[in-house]
């Protein structure tokens, strides 16, 4: 319980830096946009079903929220392929469409390493724009009796067509089989002329529940 | 030696290795002491031991009966078994894998080898009735496994919290074809986390 309790503290103080952040960073034109989501996630042997809704703070110091919903089906052992619906601020809707390779990297003892790459078309029902995001990744894995304790990702997210990019970082602490908490860092650089980015930083819950 | 134990079942393909000596597995056959009982794929076979002990056999297992005279030792090379005994033991009955020795005390259990590590197999086992006692061979480590709850001993040598497991309810128990199929479709290596599948971003 006490690891538990550290490394809560642990998130909490790694996003506390970044909020403070925010403002200093808005009279450059670049944003810090710190969230907060929730995610219900249902696993249904190779069906995966899953709502989320997030919410982030906004440079214009509003809130917007986004619903997600969708479904992910295991096409193979090493491929996962996805459908999800996106209502973002109740303004555009969005539908993705997402197929994720991975490869497990065997190591010793009880570290494993995953590479994977996501791959997500999204096309904007709202003004009929599409856009391809690649995100190719590397998960390290802590286990402790040979189930994750936790991971941590980085990776390289690039935007197609208007080639937008940055770093990609994600922590998830499993503190049971049901209940993870992440920190997702997405730094998007929007202008390297100017070096103007946006950083959306997010702390989340995943309810997770699996019947079998 | 004597004759004390009784082949009952099978389904798929059984050997029996007697010292230098190969047999078929067939129903009614007698079994001895020190005989290997071999099971192949999609195969198992159901042995009554003396004074009321059934082994159901899975497939994929090399199981040798050890000692049976006076106190009962089982030897898991490979696969799993589960094992009912039915009322109290007046003797000591033992089942072992190469690190692993449980000791039973009147109970029905499951025990089989897990993923292979460097360091060694995983052995899982899962009380249904009754308790088994766990212990680590040449290492000071044992303790009790309750009725309902599992324990996977990792590489065969480090003990974990017994606890209930999910998939410990998927098993199945029966020992008597007559009242079903004798099949148990949980994979050990299904017990372990996917890591393919931790996708939450």
């Amino acid at each position: 319980m006490n690891r538990h309790i550290f490394f809560l503290g642990l998130i909490v103080l790694a996003a506390l830096p970044l909020a403070a952040d925010h403002h200093l960073e808005e009279e450059q034109e670049s944003a810090v946009l710190p969230g907060a989501r929730m995610t219900f996630w249902t696993d249904l042997n190779k069906w995966d079903l899953l709502v989320q809704s997030g919410l982030t703070y906004d440079e214009d110091e509003t809130l917007s929220y986004k619903i997600v919903g969708g479904t992910y089906y295991r096409i193979h052992k090493n491929v996962k392929a996805g459908l999800l619906y996106t209502w973002d601020n109740g303004e555009d809707q969005l539908l993705s469409l997402d197929v994720t390779p991975r490869f497990l990297i065997p190591t010793q003892g009880e570290r494993h390493s995953v590479v994977s790459l996501k791959t997500r078309y999204t096309y904007n029902l709202t003004d009929e724009d599409s856009s391809l995001f690649l995100l190719p990744g590397y998960t390290y894995f802590r286990m402790n009796n040979r189930q994750p304790r936790w991971n941590v990702t980085g990776a390289y997210g690039l935007y197609l067509p208007d080639l937008t990019q940055g770093p990609w970082f994600h922590f998830l602490y499993h503190f049971s089989e049901s209940v993870k908490g992440e920190l997702k860092s997405d730094f998007l650089i929007t202008d390297s002329t100017d070096w103007i980015y946006q950083w959306d930083v997010c702390l989340g819950l995943i309810l997770a529940y699996n019947p079998h | 030696m004597g004759a004390s134990h009784i082949l009952v079942y099978l389904e798929g393909d059984v050997t029996v290795r007697r010292g230098e000596e190969t047999f078929s597995g067939e129903e009614g056959m007698t079994l001895l002491e020190g005989d290997t009982i071999e099971t192949g794929k999609d195969s198992l076979a159901l042995i009554e031991l003396i004074q009321g002990r059934t082994l159901k056999v899975i497939d994929q297992t090399i199981l040798v009966l050890e000692n049976t005279r006076t106190d009962t030792n089982l030897s898991l090379e490979k696969g799993g078994l589960f094992v009912k005994v039915k009322g109290l033991l007046s003797d000591k009955f033992f089942v072992r894998t190469e690190t692993v020795a449980a000791g039973i005390r009147g109970t029905e259990f499951y025990v089989a080898y897990g993923r292979t590590f460097e360091e060694g197999a995983d052995v899982w086992l899962c009380v249904n009735e009754g308790s088994v006692n766990v212990e680590v061979i040449d290492q000071d480590k044992s303790l009790i496994v309750e009725e309902g709850e599992g324990i996977n001993i990792l590489s065969g040598r480090e003990l974990t919290e017994p606890r209930e497991y999910k998939w410990t309810e998927n098993l199945n128990w029966n020992t008597d074809p007559t009242e079903g199929s004798l099949v148990n479709e949980t994979d050990p290596d299904s017990l372990y986390a996917d890591l393919l599948d931790v996708d939450y971003f």
